[in-house]
């Protein structure tokens, strides 16, 4: 059996791994004197051609993985399912659009989806950002390559997604049920976009700490601060796409579930988050050559780990692959990335030395937030490594359950916001500890108004108060310092000062927007209502002012996308006995997977709340269940996620634009 | 008064106001719809059902539960609560069977260990900070 598309798509990542190899080679060429070809050696090193070679092998690498994913997506576009991975996610009557879900929806398809992002992010990455890096360019582009190198080995040796099926199969599989939502369209690549990208940082910070020439570069992180900002913009997109399906498709009510997959999925951004605020102060400062060099690679080691934690099977999870072999390969890949970090951030003795005004200042304010994420980050490492360190030294399974995660990682998140609104409100440049206190008071005016509601109303939740009012001081503090920015008339002819308005404006809008999402994530969790209920059409319920009509249960068979039958319940929604609207909840059964209905949730939504409304099972005679979830605020959850995603696509902005200018 | 000092208490109320409206209001809407038609009977399933997790799905408890384990786990806890056992008598029944993993709540051992950890995890940072003469 031959199938041109699987031949091409495989030569494709095959050779990608060649070059990533030769690039490898010819770095070592160029470094170390090889007896015998020394003198050609000297003559190729003299015209400069290892480097451009270097340079075009990224480009052609890139090429070859465009080659490679295109081959894959015309094969399930065109149902090929003699190709064993277009067998196991698609089939005839999928959606098209959903096609290109199937093209990453499992491990095969997305470990060439991750690498062809991956080539795609460091052939840019060279063409704009690498002539800034002279005398490191050269390892740059080396490292760039091993990671290519160790992203593509199991492409070629194990999980290719290229490989023929012994038998010529007429349909395939299907995709799998949980895929088959538009969210599901782009959430798993921009996930994958932005832990990818944190390869960049890893690298120049690589780069950098192994450079032989001491303090060479040690400006990297705000040469690549561009960089920076467009993973913790593609983590957070991601993230927050990834809350979103978990809300409007899990059936739950809830947007985040201490999930170790979504856990994981917030370990990169962490690093990155504390890598942009540590540059600033460098910028500021000076300084902070080690902190930044650790925080540069950890974001990647943390992504590499997130993607062992998903691929492994070593941890169980509603988002992960099946079990597989390939986890003992990202072990190994973990190691060596472990290896590289410690022996790159040891090597170079950096001798910048901060020297920090006052406690009350701005910058030891962000010197303990930075500490204080790192925290978390941490936190959240230990609740992934502990389920498996627990089952080697005492073989047994624990579950960490989700009071565990609020007492541990919530406490922790309490002081960073906490922490955040007072530092928000410290003045920029600090001049005396008399007039911090003086910017810090409404701030501890505020916590102790909430404090004292908390004691006199409901003293068990004197915490979630006090977050609330950490919240509202970091909204406070924020338009404090928004209507402190001076925006000079002459703005046109003076880059510089644009830049700063821009970036003191998003990084304002980024605090407002986790604030408010903080709040929509407190409100959408602490004060949720759930009621469960069995009615027999035509009867109601009723919940305080709101009433449930239950109609009707209708079932269809919708021919598309594997399913098999949708069956769907007619609500009327009735606040004070008068009809709000109607809703449809639902479920879908799938062909080719009868054990997997997937939930149609359907929410009523408003400023104050979402009405949530899930439909669990019912009987022989209809008599059905349902799941009321009233989410009250939860939408400021959404819109804070997107004014966070507003404040660091200005910081962009700002980056590539107005600097270009 | 001071135009700043206008400008300070300004957006200080009007912050503080739309803050404690959102709380009291998310307080409330609690409250208000809490008072479903449902028996005692039922209740006690619920809670129970939320308090256990299915035996085949790690992380989902009971009560959102749909696989033909989790349907018969329901049956026997609507049983035992006929038999007029209580919530604790029935919650020690599935653990004995099935083993402490069903139970929805962490082990205290695993607290001290996650805390153990996490002392631990700061002696390296402390050092980096050091190294980075942030800390002397």
């Amino acid at each position: 059996m031959f199938n041109i598309l699987s031949a091409v798509g495989f030569t494709g990542t095959f050779l990608a791994l060649g070059l990533s190899i030769i690039n490898i080679s010819l770095y070592f060429i160029h470094k170390f004197k090889i007896p015998y070809i020394e003198s050609y050696q000297k003559k190729i090193k003299d015209n400069n051609f290892i480097f451009s070679m270097m340079k075009i092998n990224i480009y052609l690498i890139n090429l070859c993985l465009f080659i490679a994913i295109a081959c894959l997506y015309i094969a399930i576009l065109t149902n090929q399912f003699n190709i064993s991975y277009v067998f196991s996610v698609s089939s005839i009557n999928l959606e098209t659009k959903y096609k290109w879900a199937a093209l990453y929806s499992s491990q095969e398809g997305s470990l060439l989806l991750w690498a062809f992002i991956l080539s795609t992010f460091i052939h840019i990455f060279v063409r704009t950002s690498l002539n800034k890096f002279h005398e490191l360019q050269l390892s740059i582009v080396s490292i760039f390559s091993i990671i290519i190198m160790l992203t593509l080995i199991p492409l070629v040796l194990f999980t290719s997604p290229f490989v023929l099926s012994a038998i010529n199969q007429i349909d395939g599989k299907g995709l799998n049920p949980l895929l088959i939502d538009p969210t599901m369209l782009i959430h798993p690549p921009i996930l994958l976009s932005g832990l990818v990208s944190t390869a960049i940082p890893f690298s120049v910070a690589i780069a950098t700490g192994i450079a032989t020439k001491k303090g060479i570069a040690v400006t990297w992180s705000v040469v690549i601060r561009k960089w920076i900002l467009v993973s913790i913009f593609l983590l957070t997109l991601g993230n927050i796409l990834g809350a979103w399906w978990a809300y409007t498709v899990l059936g739950w009510g809830g947007f985040w579930g201490w999930d170790p997959v979504e856990n994981s999925a917030i370990l990169a951004l962490l690093p990155m988050i504390g890598l942009l605020h540590a540059t600033y102060l460098h910028q500021k400062k000076g300084g902070f050559e080690y902190i930044n060099l650790l925080l540069g690679t950890l974001g990647f080691i943390l992504a590499i780990f997130t993607t062992f934690n998903v691929r492994s099977g070593a941890i169980d999870s509603v988002h992960s692959f099946a079990e597989s072999d390939i986890g003992l390969y990202y072990l190994i890949f973990l190691s060596v990335l472990v290896i590289l970090s410690i022996y790159s951030i040891n090597k170079n003795d950096f001798h910048g030395s901060i020297k920090i005004t006052s406690l009350l200042s701005k910058e030891s304010a962000i010197i303990i937030n930075i500490f204080i994420t790192t925290m978390i980050m941490l936190a959240i490492l230990s609740t992934l490594i502990l389920p498996i360190t627990f089952e080697m030294l005492k073989d047994q399974k624990i579950i960490l359950s989700p009071d565990f995660y609020n007492q541990t990682i919530g406490a922790l998140i309490l002081i960073l916001l906490t922490a955040l609104s007072i530092s928000s409100s410290l003045p920029k440049k600090f001049t005396s500890n008399k007039k911090s206190i003086l910017e810090v008071t409404p701030i501890l005016l505020l916590l102790s108004i909430f404090l004292l509601i908390a004691i006199i109303i409901n003293i068990d939740q004197i915490l979630i108060f006090l977050a609330f009012a950490s919240c509202i001081g970091i909204c406070y503090g924020s338009i404090i310092s928004i209507t402190r920015i001076k925006f000079k008339k002459n703005y046109n002819k003076n880059n510089l000062h644009i830049q700063l308005f821009i970036r003191s404006l998003s990084s304002h809008i980024t605090h407002i927007g986790l604030a408010l999402f903080a709040i929509g994530a407190i409100s959408a969790t602490t004060f949720q209502s759930h009621n469960q209920f069995t009615i027999a059409p035509g009867e109601s319920y009723n919940i305080g002012q709101y009433s449930f009509k239950y109609n009707a249960l209708r079932s269809r068979n919708p021919n598309k996308n594997g399913i098999e039958t949708e069956v769907i319940a007619d609500i009327s929604l009735f606040k004070n006995n008068k009809l709000i609207t109607s809703l449809f909840p639902g479920k879908n059964f799938f062909t080719s997977f009868p054990a997997q209905p997937v939930a149609i949730v359907d929410i009523d939504r408003s400023i104050i709340q979402d009405t949530y409304i899930f439909l669990q099972k019912w009987d022989n005679n209809l008599n059905t269940q349902f799941h009321i979830y009233i989410n009250p605020f939860i939408n400021l959850l959404w819109l804070g996620g997107l004014l966070y995603l507003l404040g660091t696509g200005m910081a962009l902005f700002e980056e590539s634009v107005v600097k270009n200018e | 008064m001071n135009r700043v000092i206008f400008k300070i208490i300004l957006i200080f109320s009007f912050v503080s106001i739309i803050g404690i409206s959102i709380l009291y209001t998310a307080n409330s809407s609690q409250k208000n719809i809490k008072d479903g038609r449902v028996s005692i009977e039922i209740k006690r399933t619920y809670e129970i059902e939320s308090q256990i997790r299915c035996p085949s799905c790690g992380g989902i408890t009971l009560d959102l539960c749909e696989l033909p384990i989790c349907r018969e786990m329901k049956k026997v806890i609507a049983t035992q609560i006929e038999t007029g056992l209580s919530n604790k008598e029935i919650i020690n029944f599935f653990q004995l069977r099935y083993g402490d993993i069903i139970i929805n709540r962490t082990n205290k051992f695993v607290y001290i260990f996650f805390i153990s950890f996490f002392i631990l995890s700061i002696v390296p940072i402390s050092l980096f900070m050091k190294k980075n003469k942030l800390i002397k």
